[in-house]
């Protein structure tokens, strides 16, 4: 998949979703990633954990607005935020364990990044293996999550991020074996805007997101 | 960019009625609003979701997790309300240790009583020791925090 610019590009979302949810959206750039990005990385995180309180980060008062909304949503659509945690809450209990935000190569670092400081869940997969745009839809009957040995069913009506050809991630969830991040020179990032989120806050965090691992 | 072999997003759910839509919107506007008290009323354990997801869910399934919420939120505020109401017993007990430390020999209060961070020890001990035991002169002692 070509990179774009890192302005974010909106994803089409089937037409079932938007009738139900109205609000629902996808942003997504395609970038790659910069050499030197990974220092970056580390550097944002090592800032960025002077002034994070992962206990502030994990009650409503501290949390953004657009992740109270994620948590909303998520269990609209069955998911328990607290079993299965979003990636802000997941990032507040491993920073509380570690004392700090714990820095894992350029593109984990990124997406801890933007969702910490936004509440935005941002997905990555290597771009190498996306066919084409992405798109917020339900799975069909017989879809696939990953490739070869390791591919699992996809549940018929799952809200997925699919290319053209397959499945990439449910929604909120990692993709299997999504990347090495020693290896991927471009990356796919996504982050679906939820019904009730603040306008423009998820296209920032994507947005975010690619400049950071582009470096521009 | 090219788009080939693009899958047709379509819908595997037929059509709802008009008021079945709503009748959804209406629950999910309530789930909204219980996924808000639960995390204002504190830390909830996840358990297993109601449902299997993430799916557009119908109105039965709707139901259950709205009704699953109202469940969880009911345990939690039932346990802020406890929590509530014991740190404002360690508050009175410590305002009447500090008022007459001898009516209440060997009481102790701790920060976490109070709800307050810290390693705080408030504790009503015998002036002198044994000298005070035996004279009924106590006082309250407070620690000096955290190790």
């Amino acid at each position: 998949m070509p990179a774009t610019e890192t302005a974010p590009q909106p994803g089409a979302v089937a037409p079932e979703l938007l009738a139900e949810y109205g609000d629902l959206g996808l942003w997504w750039v395609c970038v790659d990633v910069a050499r030197r990005s990974a220092d970056a990385g580390r550097d944002r995180l090592r800032r960025l954990s002077d002034d994070y309180r992962p206990r502030e980060a994990l009650t409503p008062g501290g949390r953004p607005a657009t992740h109270d909304a994620a948590r909303a949503f998520a269990r609209q659509v069955g998911l328990d935020p607290d079993a299965t945690l979003l990636r802000p809450d997941a990032a507040a209990r491993a920073a509380a364990m570690a004392g700090r935000l714990v820095p894992a190569g350029a593109v984990a670092d990124a997406l801890l990044a933007v969702a910490v400081t936004s509440g935005v869940t941002v997905t990555a997969v290597d771009a190498a293996r996306v066919d084409g745009p992405p798109v917020l839809r339900t799975a069909a009957d017989g879809e696939l999550l990953g490739r070869g040995r390791r591919a699992r069913a996809v549940s018929p009506g799952t809200v997925v991020v699919a290319d053209h050809q397959r499945v990439l991630a449910p929604l909120f969830a990692d993709p299997p074996r999504a990347l090495d991040p020693h290896r991927a020179r471009r990356v796919l990032v996504w982050a679906v805007e939820v019904p009730g989120a603040p306008p423009l806050e998820t296209e920032e965090a994507v947005w975010h997101a690619g400049r950071f691992l582009s470096g521009r | 960019m090219t788009i080939a072999h693009e899958r047709p997003v379509t819908s595997p759910r037929p059509v709802a009625a008009p008021d079945e839509h709503a009748a959804r919107a209406q629950l999910r506007a309530q789930i909204a609003r219980l996924e808000h008290r639960l995390a204002a009323a504190g830390p909830s354990s996840g358990g297993p979701a109601p449902v299997p997801g993430p799916r557009v869910l119908d109105l039965g399934e709707l139901e259950r997790v709205r009704d699953d919420l109202v469940e969880r939120v009911g345990v939690v505020e039932r346990a802020a309300a406890d929590r509530t109401r014991a740190i404002a017993a360690a508050h009175a007990r410590l305002a009447g240790m500090l008022a007459d430390p001898a009516a209440h020999r060997g009481a102790v209060v701790t920060s976490a009583d109070l709800g307050e961070p810290g390693c705080v020890r408030w504790a009503v001990r015998p002036v002198l020791g044994p000298v005070g035991r035996l004279a009924g002169w106590w006082r309250v002692r407070m620690s000096s925090g955290c190790p």
